[in-house]
């Protein structure tokens, strides 16, 4: 079972937007979601949407918050809806403080000008479910800038459902489908979009995804410096985005078979 | 202007026209009842009651009272009409005369609201005698979320003639400080009907008491098909999912209602096929396929197919709660073909829906089965609903990432 007794978690993170872009995207699929803490590693959300389509995980290091203090091992299970309504303000100015006893939990935002607000949310009791350990064996490997990436993401996501990811020996291209057209991202180390590409090893890949649940890495995408993509001929894409002091979301989605 | 038709349905005059012709065809058809109206009418109220929605806040506030005295629960209870001809709903619905006045929704103090609320309340039919300003007339019969409705026309006086009989768990939940939403939950507890509740939401009988609205039918008889199935799909979220694909197929009136319930978390979609011919696509040589759909965390957006996509997520939502008790991907499809050319209102599609759950399924255990009854029994076939539907190309297309862990691998 989640959830935990009489344990002493507070910390403190400089920018609220990603617990919120994370909590609100989770929200969409998950009614709970297990926030593990621990007292050297720091704090990993690892989620599966019930479908089973995509997977993912945050992890931040004890290094990356300005305050740390959790005196054990635990996980506290909150309810998503209300969590992300109680993060929906939080800005790029704001650092948000963390704070439970085991029984409940309650997420301050603190902005720049010192105004504080908290919300304190009952834990809630859930069972654990049991997350999967992928196995995948991805040779495409290109990195990008979070913005650009995010921008890219920002229009697909309004033309179509189906994103194709099209790896060539020169580029990698991101398509998106509807019926009434598509539109097509071309990244490449020659014209600056990618700072780094590992193309297929023959010929060309395409794999296509459903877009629906790339929304969670569009919002966070516009917060990281750096997006690595890494894919195989039909199998899931993993996403990386590399966040501010060493915060990673990694995210995987399953392909599309047509 | 066909698809524009599904995506209007008479309330939004997309087509640019002043009026809908869809609707202004199944208004001539009713025009000749006009001529046995008067300008009293004296009747036992079902109870029935008309919030219009032009105009709002300023609503046109109504009673619905027939020429006889008797038991006439039957003219206003939708849930009773499933086993009724369409022509007998239109016959009980156009002996309803509406009488009433525009007021403001936001102070629903108004004397005539007050004596109205008190017979809408009421369980049984109430006596009442309507004396109208002039003779009334017959604006719009039907609607696309409204029961038909017969003529209507300002009020000039308004009588109760026999003691509204008021439940005492009616009276309590309405004298109760409690928010609309629990209020219609705690209604629909208790057993009472989903149209009987609409009516109360919508003579602003529920909610805070500061902050009671009168609320349009058409609007309150979604938003408590909503606040019903949001309740309901929360309590299914705690269930085990389903471990087999059943379809279900409900034939009415030129009309074909398919559900199909696949294994997985919940998620729903209502998807509705106009064939050229049927009341949204009457000028149109193609069928016009319309939806929406919401994966398990819900939607953000009212759908733009309408109020018929909470009516039926209602009616599943209580057969996976109440029946099956398992949390399953729904996909509810419709056909409706030519010759079906009345809007009739969401009452029809809850209904029907609901109805076609007391059916047994078909039991098949693979997807490619379903598809299978699917094509046998739909006259658009697999193919084209799998095209259409977001959640049947999910299912069929998207992999899981199971299929890539090491134990599968293994």
């Amino acid at each position: 079972m989640l959830g935990c007794r009489e344990v002493h978690v507070h910390f403190r993170f400089a920018d609220a937007r990603l617990w919120r872009y994370v909590l609100r995207g989770l929200a969409e699929y998950l009614d709970v979601v297990g926030i593990r803490v621990h007292p050297e590693e720091g704090v990993r959300i690892k989620a599966m949407d019930p479908s089973h389509v995509m997977l993912v995980d945050l992890k931040i290091p004890r290094s990356a918050f300005d305050e740390f203090e959790v005196d054990q091992e635990a996980i506290l299970a909150v309810n998503l809806e209300m969590a992300a309504k109680a993060l929906r303000r939080a800005t790029k100015n704001d650092k948000l403080v963390v704070m439970s006893d085991g029984v409940k939990i309650t997420f301050g935002l603190v902005s720049k000008g010192g105004v504080e607000r908290y919300f304190t949310l009952p834990l809630v009791a859930a069972r654990e479910e049991e997350i999967p350990e992928l196995s995948l064996d991805l040779n495409i490997v290109a990195k990008t800038l979070g913005p650009i990436f995010a921008t890219a993401l920002s229009v697909l996501e309004k033309a179509g459902d189906i994103l194709k990811i099209r790896a060539t020996p020169e580029a990698l291209s991101l398509t998106a489908i509807s019926e009434l057209g598509e539109i097509e991202f071309e990244f490449s180390v020659t014209s600056g979009t990618l700072i780094d590409y590992q193309p297929p090893q023959d010929g060309e890949v395409t794999v296509g995804y459903s877009l629906e649940y790339f929304d969670i890495l569009a919002k966070v995408s516009k917060m990281s410096d750096t997006i690595t993509i890494k894919l195989g001929p039909d199998m899931p894409c993993e996403i990386t985005a590399e966040l501010t002091s060493n915060a990673v979301l990694r995210t995987y989605i399953a392909p599309r078979v047509e | 202007m066909t698809s524009l038709c599904v995506l209007c349905r008479g309330s939004k005059h997309l087509c640019g026209r002043s009026y809908c012709p869809a609707l202004l065809r199944s208004f001539e058809r009713f025009v000749k009842i006009q001529a046995s109206v008067s300008q009293t009418v004296f009747g036992s109220s079902p109870p029935a009651v008309f919030v219009g929605w032009s105009r709002y806040p300023r609503v046109f506030v109504s009673i619905g009272v027939p020429n006889v005295v008797g038991d006439t629960r039957i003219m206003d209870l939708p849930e009773s009409w499933i086993n009724l001809s369409l022509d007998q709903v239109l016959l009980y619905r156009l002996s309803l005369f509406f009488g009433g006045k525009r007021v403001s929704s936001v102070d629903p103090r108004d004397p005539f609201v007050g004596r109205l609320r008190e017979v809408v309340m009421s369980w049984k039919p109430v006596d009442v005698e309507v004396r109208f300003e002039k003779r009334p007339r017959i604006k719009h019969v039907v609607g696309d979320v409204e029961p038909p409705m017969g003529p209507r026309g300002l009020v000039n006086e308004f009588r109760i003639a026999s003691e509204p009989k008021i439940p005492r768990t009616i009276e309590r939940i309405v004298e109760d400080d409690l928010s609309a939403r629990d209020a219609a939950i705690e209604l629909y507890l208790r057993g009472v009907p989903v149209s009987y509740i609409q009516k109360l939401f919508s003579v602003a009988c529920l909610g805070k008491k500061n902050r009671r609205r009168l609320v349009p039918t058409r609007w309150s008889i979604t938003a408590v098909d909503k606040i019903l199935s949001d309740y309901l799909v929360s309590r299914i979220k705690h269930l085990p999912k389903l471990d087999t694909y059943l379809v279900f197929i409900h034939r009415v009136e030129k009309n074909l209602f398919v559900a199909i319930l696949l294994p997985g978390a919940w998620s729903f979609e209502w998807m509705e096929a106009w064939f050229p011919g049927s009341i949204w696509n009457l000028y149109g040589s193609e069928v016009v396929i319309e939806g929406d759909h919401e994966f398990y965390g819900g939607r953000d957006e009212y759908p733009s197919i309408g109020g018929c996509y909470y009516a039926s997520r209602l009616a599943v939502a209580e057969y996976l709660l109440n029946v099956l008790r398992r949390q399953a991907t729904a996909i509810l499809l419709r056909e409706i073909y030519q010759g079906f050319d009345i809007a009739i209102g969401v009452w029809y599609v809850r209904e029907n829906v609901r109805e076609m759950f007391r059916k047994s399924p078909i039991k098949c255990s693979t997807l490619k089965e379903v598809l299978e009854v699917l094509d046998r029994e739909t006259v658009l076939g697999a193919r084209r609903w799998v095209k259409a539907s977001k959640l049947l190309s999910y299912a069929i297309n998207v992999r899981k990432l199971d299929a890539f862990s090491r134990l599968a691998q293994q």
